[in-house]
Parts: structure tokens; sequence; C-alpha cells
């Protein structure tokens, strides 16, 4: 059908030292799934590659994001850095556009909201998006570890950098789809 | 210029949405079981008739909104047999295929987003 056209899917991966995040939009305002994978045991890299590749063959993105390291000596664990080029190299060979962005661009995205800490760009994404704003953990106390689920907001800022970047505002976007 | 989306089905996006696991979810449908959700979910099998009203009855949601893949498939289907009755019916007069015809202006009026009800 002519003057038909299909949404972008775009999926982006967190990388964190236990695990992978990730979130499927369909549009700025439209999370279609996220979740986490926690690896735990040894060969993380392994099996993290493996769970980023059945992420990314379920979900079929058209667009992979993910976050950039642009400084090599930088405090991103060699692992991680080496994780997301196998991620990244896996996602270019089945043809998948990869974008990737700096938390500079993230901090950017989300300056006109006035967040600018992780957990503030994070209490920005669950204002705005219905569906994860029961997700958002309570903020950290210093001798706690982070909850896992708050890497899924750490992944769905890239994609929010991702349509901020395109010119889709979440803001300007269209209406939540449910 | 209309969006269509290339999710197959919002299924498990408005399950983790609800926070419902897929065992709540089969217990909320008739005949349900985890694992056939787990299958609808991740588009393997088609969901039956009472699924779809179901997850209607569940989520609030119309069928096409839950399962607009099934949806585009079976509105492809049902406008193609449309079309091969159209072309039966341009050979034939009288009041009958009349009232088809107009049956499948409508249809067609309403698939292109032109729908102007009326009562029957």
């Amino acid at each position: 059908m002519s003057g038909v056209r299909r949404r972008d899917l775009v999926l982006a991966l967190y990388l964190f030292t236990r695990g992978i995040a990730f979130t499927l939009f369909e549009g700025p305002l439209s999370p279609v799934d996220w979740g986490v994978k926690d690896i735990r045991g040894r060969q993380k890299n392994a099996q993290s590659v493996e769970s980023a590749k059945r992420v990314v063959d379920r979900l079929q993105p058209d667009i992979v994001v993910l976050l950039d390291f642009p400084d090599p000596h930088g405090r991103r664990a060699i692992r991680i850095r080496r994780l997301q080029r196998l991620i990244a190299s896996y996602a270019e060979g089945q043809a998948i556009e990869v974008r990737r962005y700096t938390r500079q661009n993230v901090r950017e995205c989300f300056k006109g909201v006035g967040a600018v800490t992780r957990y503030e760009i994070a209490q920005a994404i669950a204002s705005q998006i219905h569906a994860l704003r029961n997700r958002l953990p309570p903020p950290r106390k210093i001798w706690k570890a982070e909850e896992s689920r708050m890497s899924i907001f750490d992944a769905a800022s890239l994609v929010m950098t991702f349509y901020c970047q395109s010119g889709e505002h979440p803001e300007a976007a269209e209406e939540p789809r449910a | 210029m209309s969006m269509s989306s290339k999710v197959h089905c919002y299924l498990r996006t408005l399950r983790m949405e609800w926070r419902l696991t897929q065992v709540e979810v089969a217990a909320l449908l008739p005949k349900g079981t985890r694992n056939r959700v787990s299958r609808v979910e991740r588009g393997l099998v088609p969901p039956s008739a009472s699924d779809i009203l179901a997850y209607e009855l569940i989520f609030g949601l119309a069928g096409q909104a839950v399962f607009p893949a099934l949806y585009a498939e079976t509105e492809d289907a049902v406008m193609r047999g449309t079309y091969h009755l159209y072309q039966r019916l341009e050979r034939v007069g009288g009041p009958v295929a009349d009232r088809k015809r107009e049956l499948i202006d409508r249809m067609f009026a309403h698939a292109t987003g032109k729908a102007n009800p009326t009562k029957v």
C-alpha cells in the first residue's frame, strides 16, 4: 500500500558489569520491549555476545544503538569495550545500522529538561514513558549496589538520544501507543 | 502518511507494562497455558479467536492494536476476496447484486479510512 511507512525499530543495548540491558522502541515514546539479561559465571563476554545475538535475532531491529567510549584510557573496562565491538560487528554483519552515542551526547539530549545525573535522566524517562514508570528503582544508597533495572533506563536514554539527534525530540513526539 | 508497525504483536509489551507474568496471563485466558502465551508472544502460533477476545477484555484494546500483523494479514486476504467478488458482480444486475455492491463499497471505504458509518 502506497503512503504507508513502516516505523523503524530502534534497539539500544547497554552493557554493564553484570549483564546486558536492552530497550526496543518504535517511536520516541513507544517502547515495545525491554529487559535485563543477567550474566554470571565464567566467560562473561562469550555469554553476553550470545545473549545479545539472541536479542537482536528475536527483535529484528533496523538500528542498534550503543554507548560510545571515545577515550581509550577511560574508566570503562576493557572487557566491556571488547564486548561492545563484538556486538557492533555482529549487528553490522546482519546489515543493521549501528549508532554510537557518548555520555556527553546523552546529557546534551536531556539538558532541556534539566536532567544531568543518570538518576535524573532515568526520572525524566520514567515521567515521559508510562510503561517504564514502575520500573524506576529508588535512588541508590552509597553503601548499596546499583539495581540491574537501572540499566534499562541507561538503554532507554540511548534510544532517546538517537531520536533527539534525528530531530524527533521526545517531547514533540506523538502520544504513547498504549 | 500513515505509519504501520513492524511489531507482529504487542502482547509482551502490554504484559510487561502491567507487570504480569506469562503464568498470570495464562490464568486469565480460557484454556490458557504459559507455553501458549509465550508462543503467541513470539509469533510462533497465531492467537485463537477466544484468545483475541480475552486479550481485548484484559487490556481494553482492540485485537487490531494488540495483533497488528495478524490484522494486516487478515485484512489483505479479505480485501483480495472482496475484489474478486466485486469483479464477479460487475456482470450481474438486480437488487441483490446492488445490495452486495453497497456492502463492498462500504468495505473499501472503511479499508481506505474514509468510512462514513450508516445505520443498516
